[in-house]
């Protein structure tokens, strides 16, 4: 009882203090003082407190505007429609799960150069729709969804840049969500598809996570001109993974550098069309995956171009594969040796993944001579590219090479002309 | 002497490999870095939708939605299944599936939307219901579930599961919040 | 004919300055130093060598040249993955015939036999030709490789100076454990003709049926000890071990899965090194151990 009573006079402390001084100052207090559609400008410093906006209004920093709050509310909440926040920073430095920097939900709204510092959610959209999110950046602790949307359609996310943290786009049940030209990197998953029908996902960036894009439960997605790269630390990594998504269109992707290029599962009736898929370990890799169009592909210098399991199905043609052999007798562009890939990697570690350690081990030669693996389950391409349709990337400058061989060649020269010397001299 | 040291190594092994084997089966701590979804390839966290499955032959999958893990075995029929485990929704405490009380509801966010959850104890699964919504299954009838990924029904029901969601916000909160924990 | 005779002078030269039996230890040293530059002259002076030079030069400068289609080279790639296997390929199989054949040869001759009546420590023999193959063989390597890199650069291959280092290194590791794997096999064989029959066979179960074996042998395996005992499988099989050091350092570890994600986090750190010295050592001190034990067997004879 006594404890309740100290809460109490603490709760009305805290809370009767700053309303009854400061009401005045504070942001929540000017936003209510505003007219609806007006522009409520914030002057230059730091504000802790987390405010709500549910009016149409425009909230714009003047100079360096910082909102920080370490309550379990949003620091930003936007509701209703047509609000727009402009020029901020914000800060979300609670540490309870499901706290986020900002929470939008209502209609067109629009947040623009904001920038968001949080250990938990970046921005949060719940039954929102048409709302635009552009300029912006999202760093977090690697614990939270960067921008994670839900039950909200028609969003539009542009040129935002997203470091560490757990899902970089996360969109569940969120139809015809949009994001361009957005960078994300460090963190789990680049951009993580669930539920979400009609996505346009054009020319991001999403490298060094463990997946560049993971797209699953989809259909009539566009994912075109991105960058998957360098999402290969994890060993479960992959560039982008397709996963039961139907009549997506995977197209002009720069797909490199990945544990696993592209990873098709269940995924059926889909176009994989003019990737570029380059040093990848494993190329693409379908499982149990039919239906689906790859074609003008350019599978170049990764480990093992192409592995396929129970995925004879697909009208795989004209991609160009570096390891194939080409022979064009007629002239034709295209090679009249079908290129075969082989399922016997991905048969020989399907019951025992442990086996992965054999992963291009030079007795595999051997072993795949030996294993039976069902020949009418491979991946065939009929008429292989004779040649690659790419674009020549920047060269390194070779001095520091040619200066070690140099110092290579004396040390062994001099040993070889020891060797050489007479004994006695 | 070579001989004798071979068969003694020989014999340790064996014994080795027989311990092994008369081990019970108890569930290994989610790793996740590592672990994935046996079943749809997301990463698996250690929270309350975790689910495990042990064959006989002592391999083990982990799943990331109890629907991933009935969504393999009905794929995977001729498996030798040894035993399986869900997590408690309140502790995260491994279960064994059969002892476990289950809850569907179609406002319940899983991983996977596959919107059931499991508890040690009935009496949890009826104090969930009677905060939230719900029906309670038991492990038998868990079996005969139509495991949907609600999708289509959710969208039909917005507008219940929409006041469903903000009706209890503080419980439905760490459903919520399936790919972060 | 004349090596011998270089070789025996050496030997007796050494003898004549009388201090075997003053100072054992000193002397054993000497002796392993006489063995060793004796062993890296021959070596060096025969005519394969300068075959292995032409034929490390043409096969590592096509390598090297292939790489010109592609932008630079620095991670684990095809050409990467390709230009390992080939190493891996080639190195242990020279490297265990050149290895068994410097200890076969001594036995065909007469010229062990003649060794023997010299109070000639086996273990200074040994080491000492291992020091003497070792240093042949990498000058023979590293003027082959460094040319080929020339080669290369010069001609527009783009090449990352650690991509590069890493592969030497590989590649000289590689030439060090299958030297010692071959003078192991030249101490147990009377002939020549038997040195090869064994190296071929020891090479083509290390290497090229190396899967396939590990993976029978698992199959009799309860499932949970696998992966225990193929961790365990990369230290019988320095090759393999190599290769998997080789994929870790180009940060292509992620490939061979979940099972191993520690072993591969060790791998990328310091510490891997200490471990790899270490390793090398104690793989070496067995073999130099069985070595012995065999010659010193022959000896009595």
């Amino acid at each position: 009882m006594k404890k309740l009573w100290y809460l109490i006079v603490f709760l009305m402390l805290f809370w009767t203090h700053p309303s009854s001084i400061h009401a005045e100052s504070t942001l929540q207090y000017l936003i209510d003082q505003a007219p609806e559609h007006s522009i409520v400008r914030i002057p230059r410093g730091v504000y802790h407190e987390s405010i709500v906006l549910s009016k149409p209004v425009t909230l714009q920093g003047n100079g360096q505007v910082t909102i920080q709050s370490c309550r379990k509310e949003p620091v930003i909440s936007i509701k209703g429609q047509r609000v727009s926040v402009k020029n901020v920073t914000v800060i979300q430095c609670s540490q309870e799960k499901n706290a986020a920097a900002i929470q939008v939900s209502g209609t067109h709204h629009r947040i623009e150069h904001v920038h968001i510092r949080t250990k938990g959610i970046g921005i949060k959209l719940e039954h929102a729709y048409h709302t635009v999110i552009t300029q912006s950046s999202i760093k977090g602790e690697k614990q939270h969804n960067g921008i994670d949307l839900w039950k909200s359609e028609q969003n539009v996310i542009e040129k935002v840049r997203i470091e560490k943290v757990r899902d970089g786009i996360y969109m569940e049940q969120s139809d015809y969500t949009t994001a361009v030209q957005n960078l994300i990197q460090q963190s789990n998953y680049g951009i993580h598809i669930m539920y979400s029908d009609h996505i346009t996902i054009q020319k991001n960036i999403s490298k060094n996570n463990v997946a560049g894009a993971m797209v699953m439960e989809t259909k009539g997605g566009k994912i075109e001109n991105n960058e998957f790269i360098f999402n290969n630390r994890n060993v479960h990594a992959q560039g982008i993974l397709l996963f039961d998504a139907t009549e997506t269109k995977v197209v002009r992707n720069n797909i490199s550098y990945n544990r696993v290029g592209i990873l098709a599962e269940s995924a059926s009736n889909n176009l994989i069309l003019s990737n570029e898929v380059r040093g990848n370990f494993i190329g693409i890799q379908f499982k149990e995956a039919n239906g689906n169009i790859v074609s003008n592909n350019t599978f170049i210098s990764n480990v093992n171009e192409a592995q396929a399991l129970s995925s004879s199905d697909n009208e795989v043609k004209r991609n160009y594969w570096d390891a194939s052999l080409k022979l064009d007798a007629d002239g034709s562009g295209y090679s009249d040796i079908p290129y075969k890939t082989n399922p016997f990697f991905l048969s020989l570690t399907k019951d025992i993944p442990e086996y992965q350690l054999f992963f291009h081990s030079p007795g595999m030669v051997v072993l795949q001579k030996l294993w039976k693996s069902p020949d009418n389950e491979a991946m065939t391409d009929d008429s292989p590219l004779m040649t690659a349709k790419i674009q020549d990337e920047s060269k390194s400058s070779s001095g520091v090479i040619i200066v070690f061989s140099l110092l290579l060649f004396l040390g062994s020269i001099t040993l070889w002309r020891i060797g050489r010397k007479k004994e006695d001299a | 002497m070579r001989k004798m040291y071979f068969i003694f190594m020989l014999c340790a092994l064996l014994i080795i490999t027989a311990a092994c084997g008369k081990k019970e089966v108890s569930p290994r701590a989610i790793d996740e870095k590592n672990d994935k979804c046996a079943q749809c390839n997301m990463a698996v966290m250690d929270n309350q939708f975790a689910t495990q499955l042990i064959l006989k032959n002592g391999k083990t999958f982990v799943f990331d939605d109890i629907g991933c893990m009935y969504k393999w075995k009905s794929e995977n029929k001729n498996e030798n299944i040894e035993a399986e485990f869900v997590r408690d929704y309140h502790s995260k405490e491994w279960v064994e599936s059969d002892k476990a009380t289950y809850v569907y509801d179609q406002s319940i966010r899983t991983p996977m939307a596959y919107n059931v959850i499991s508890f040690q104890d009935k009496k949890d699964a009826e104090a969930f219901i009677s905060k939230n919504s719900g029906k309670i299954l038991n492990f038998d009838q868990l079996q005969d579930h139509k495991w949907k990924m609600n999708k289509e029904m959710m969208e039909k029901n917005m507008q219940d599961g929409h006041t469903d969601m903000n009706g209890d916000h503080s419980h439905m909160d760490e459903g919520n919040d399936h790919s972060h924990e | 004919m004349a090596t011998t005779a270089t070789w025996m002078r050496a030997m007796i030269i050494h003898m004549n300055e009388g201090q075997i039996y003053k100072c054992p230890f000193f002397t054993a040293g000497g002796v392993m130093r006489n063995i060793w530059k004796a062993e890296w002259r021959l070596t060096i002076r025969q005519r394969s060598s300068y075959t292995f030079v032409f034929l490390w030069i043409f096969v590592l400068s096509l390598l090297f040249l292939l790489e010109r289609n592609n932008p630079a080279l620095t991670g684990y790639t095809n050409m990467t993955g390709t230009i390992a296997n080939i190493v891996l390929y080639i190195v242990p199989l020279f490297m265990l015939v050149a290895g068994s054949f410097s200890i076969a040869n001594e036995m065909e001759n007469g010229q062990w036999s003649l060794l023997c009546t010299y109070p000639l420590p086996t273990i200074a023999y040994w080491v000492g030709k291992l020091c003497g193959q070792l240093t042949a063989q990498s000058a023979i390597f590293s003027l082959s490789f460094s040319l080929s890199l020339l080669v290369g650069t010069l001609l527009g291959s783009s090449l990352s100076l650690k991509w590069v280092l890493i592969l030497y290194i590989f590649s000289i590791s590689l030439i060090w454990f299958f030297l010692v794997i071959g003078l192991t096999i030249g101490s147990f064989s009377e002939t020549r003709w038997q040195a090869l029959i064994l190296s071929v066979g020891v090479w083509f179960f290390l290497i090229m049926i190396w899967p396939t074996a590990v993976i029978s042998v698992l199959s009799f395996v309860p499932y949970p000890m696998i992966a225990p005992l193929l961790k365990a499988s990369l230290f019988c099989n320095p090759a393999e071990l190599l290769r998997i050091v080789f994929v870790v350092q180009l940060d292509g570890g992620a490939v061979f899965g979940q099972s191993y994600d520690e072993l591969i986090s060790f791998m990328q750190t310091k510490a891997l090194w200490v471990l790899f010295v270490g390793y090398m050592f104690i793989f070496s001190s067995i073999m130099l151990a069985f070595s012995v034990w065999k010659l010193e067997r022959k000896k009595r004879q």
